[in-house]
């Protein structure tokens, strides 16, 4: 943290494991409401673009069993909340903070400007945008690249959960403290 | 700082207003390939069909399948029906091998029948002569919503097939026969053997 020099460890020191994982927490419940309220519009139209993206219904479809049957009973919202979750994680390059930082009263550090932010938005919410886009274009081998990049980025956020910068953090150049 | 966090709030509430005020028009519904269906399009009058019958439901979308049976009788114009249905496949928590009923009335060549079963969902519909069709809905706990139904029956089998109206939800087949009484069955196997 030998960024927490000068003036700025006046106005912020660093953010929790804790309260990193409750703004998380929170972001997700937000988009999930978001998710709800979209079922009807684009969640249904994300559910029908899933059709293709996991080849719903093909003799060669892997997305097949008791998980994916569950999943596709209430697809307007499970197809939806990657765009949902998107647009939550959209609020941080745009505004500088998500709703879940701002009630656990984080920000990403002033120093940070929008390239910095938009940057960390792409790592960071690399498995929501891209699943977005993947499902959009109903391309499958995009899905499962998509998948991938989000279980990389889910891993690469297990050092914030110890206070440690977490993957997206160091890529950007950015880190998030707390406000005062 | 706070700059940031009343753009915040302004994001969010346009964000919110525009998602209220899109599922307040409402879309369309999507459509999925219809599922893989089988079996025959047979039409005739209301065949007897007291007994018992024995099959199995298939999730042709998802790959998921299961036993069913019934028992049916017919009392008048009044049918009655009970039976199992095994959705252990689909590996839901207190779910497993349900029973449901049905009740039916028969007036001239149409049957209007409902059916239920606890934990599991509703549904209802009409045959007229040997088709059928209606519809029902997967409620709590699994909440896999609303579906349609259509299918026939002969005297020996009962062909139907389902699908749920939600893009990405399941379909698929239902087929039950008859069961053959042991008795009846040792004697067909007795001459069978004979020739």
């Amino acid at each position: 943290m030998e960024r927490f020099q000068g003036s700025l460890a006046l106005e912020a020191s660093p953010a929790t494991g804790s309260r990193r994982i409750m703004a998380g927490i929170i972001d997700c419940v937000v988009a999930l409401m978001l998710g709800l309220m979209l079922t009807g519009t684009a969640g249904r139209w994300f559910a029908s673009q899933a059709v293709s993206a996991l080849r719903i219904g093909q003799p060669d479809s892997l997305w097949t069993g008791a998980g994916p049957m569950a999943l596709g009973a209430v697809g307007d919202l499970v197809y939806g909340l990657p765009f949902a979750l998107t647009l939550i994680l959209l609020a941080e390059p745009l505004t500088g903070s998500t709703p879940g930082k701002g009630l656990m009263r984080l920000a990403i550090a002033p120093s940070a400007g929008f390239g910095r932010r938009a940057l960390r938005f792409l790592f960071r919410g690399v498995g929501a945008w891209s699943l977005t886009l993947a499902i959009a274009s109903g391309s499958w081998p995009l899905t499962v690249a998509s998948c991938v990049a989000s279980v990389l980025s889910i891993l690469g956020m297990v050092p914030a959960a110890f206070g440690r910068l977490a993957l997206h953090d160091r890529l950007s150049n950015t880190f998030v403290v707390r406000r005062f | 700082m706070r700059t940031s966090i009343q753009s915040l709030r302004l994001y969010m509430a346009i964000l919110f207003t525009v998602a209220a005020l899109l599922s307040l028009a409402g879309a369309q519904p999507a459509e999925r390939p219809a599922p893989r269906t089988t079996g025959s399009t047979a039409s005739m009058i209301v065949p007897d069909l007291s007994g018992s019958w024995t099959g199995t439901w298939h999730d042709t979308v998802y790959d998921v399948q299961g036993d069913v049976m019934m028992e049916v009788a017919i009392d008048g114009t009044n049918w009655s029906a009970n039976g199992t249905i095994d959705l252990s496949d689909i590996f839901w928590p207190g779910i497993g091998v349900m029973t449901g009923t049905a009740t039916g009335t028969l007036s001239g060549n149409t049957l209007t029948f409902s059916f239920t079963a606890a934990d599991v969902g509703t549904g209802n519909g009409t045959l007229v002569d040997g088709s059928g069709s209606g519809d029902g809905s997967v409620t709590a706990p699994m909440n896999f919503g609303a579906y349609t139904f259509t299918g026939t029956v002969t005297g020996t089998e009962i062909n139907g097939t389902f699908d749920f109206t939600s893009p990405t939800g399941g379909g698929g087949d239902v087929i039950l026969t008859r069961a053959v009484a042991n008795e009846e069955a040792s004697w067909s196997a007795f001459k069978a053997a004979w020739r």
